[in-house]
């Protein structure tokens, strides 16, 4: 979080986490496709030859005045692949709010509870354990034939009572409910440090 | 959620330390000959600019120099080189970059032409560093932290319709 009290402007830190191929980039490339290009910036995107996230994908964009405040978001992703694991834990950094992107497929519930656990780590290394942090669960790829249950992914991951949403990243859907939610629970958890 | 969250405890700038800052930079941009200057917090949130922008994507920029450093601090400690206040020195033929951690909160970038000695450059960016440090010690940050006080129904539906009026579907 920074605030600028002679702009008025409170720029916050969202990071999407989570296995490789759940759909981060494609969250945040709808995110971009969607938010009138007058309020946000460009994406930019390290990406590897074959198309994978190297180290970011990075958006900022800004809301009208709440408040009297004008938030601007910041929305990140991390690698997902296992050997940038290091990559991960840097761009984690400074997060103020956390959205984790599980991938539907069956053949992938390992990978979800992988990532998640990373991360976990990674949190607790920057002393900010799960809970600690608003965090939102996405269960991205619903249109698969062979999605699991979301009753399933809940329980294997154990998300408990963090906020969850189904989506099709790929067309859009469950995007939107997703970056609102995260945004509430961030903005919420700056009033509460504030006050 | 039961358990209380908390923010990553970022910073708050307020107008009187930003004066201080644009003054050592602005000051500094003419010392040093830099093309740009720009401090960031370690996120690569944009706090101050001097110099010439053209057509360069600040934002970008921001999390790009955060995100460089983050890395090499990260090379450093995995080679148990890291020391504090790492410096970070690009040499190119025609400018040379620079990005130096603070005091872990902040981040300089100086964009430099190659003309001006590097040594010259360096003692610089340490020195804008320390006045920075000394002017946000000297000024007592006690900004109004009301501002967003609220009643909570009202600030969802504030949010809400704020994100409401930039997504198109």
């Amino acid at each position: 979080m920074n605030i600028n009290w002679q702009l008025r402007q409170l720029r916050l830190k969202i990071v999407y986490y989570g296995p490789a191929m759940s759909g981060k980039t494609t969250n945040i490339e709808q995110i971009h496709k969607r938010i009138d290009p007058k309020n946000r910036s460009n994406l930019v995107s390290l990406k590897t030859n074959d198309d994978r996230t190297l180290y970011f994908d990075f958006m900022q964009f800004e809301l009208g005045k709440i408040c009297g405040m004008a938030p601007c978001i910041q929305l990140f992703t991390v690698p997902g692949q296992e050997y940038y694991k290091a990559s991960r834990k840097l761009v984690l950094r400074g997060a103020d709010g956390v959205v984790f992107v599980a991938d539907s497929s069956a053949a992938r519930m390992n990978d979800n509870l992988d990532a998640w656990l990373d991360m976990g780590t990674a949190l607790n290394e920057m002393n900010l354990p799960i809970g600690k942090i608003p965090l939102v669960v996405q269960y991205n790829k619903r249109d698969l034939a062979d999605a699991v249950p979301v009753t399933s992914l809940h329980e294997s991951l154990g998300v408990g009572e963090f906020p969850e949403f189904e989506a099709v990243a790929f067309n859009g859907e469950g995007v939107f409910n997703t970056l609102k939610s995260i945004i509430n629970d961030v903005i919420h958890q700056v009033q509460k440090e504030l006050q | 959620m039961k358990n209380p969250m908390r923010l990553t405890g970022g910073m708050s700038i307020i107008p009187s330390q930003e004066e201080l800052i644009d003054n050592i930079l602005s000051s500094q941009l003419e010392k040093s000959q830099a093309r740009l200057i720009l401090l960031i917090d370690t996120s690569g949130q944009v706090i101050s600019f001097h110099g010439e922008r053209g057509s360069i994507d600040l934002v970008a920029l921001g999390a790009l120099t955060a995100s460089d450093l983050a890395a090499s601090e990260e090379i450093a400690r995995l080679t148990n080189q890291y020391q504090a206040n790492q410096m970070v020195i690009r040499q190119g033929s025609k400018m040379n970059t620079i990005v130096y951690d603070v005091n872990h909160n902040m981040i300089l970038l100086y964009i430099v032409p190659a003309t001006v000695p590097l040594g010259w450059v360096c003692y610089l960016v340490r020195e804008s560093s320390t006045q920075i440090k000394e002017a946000l010690a000297k000024i007592q940050n006690n900004s109004d932290v009301k501002l967003l006080d609220l009643k909570e129904n009202n600030l969802n539906e504030l949010i809400n319709n704020a994100l409401d009026q930039v997504w198109k579907d």
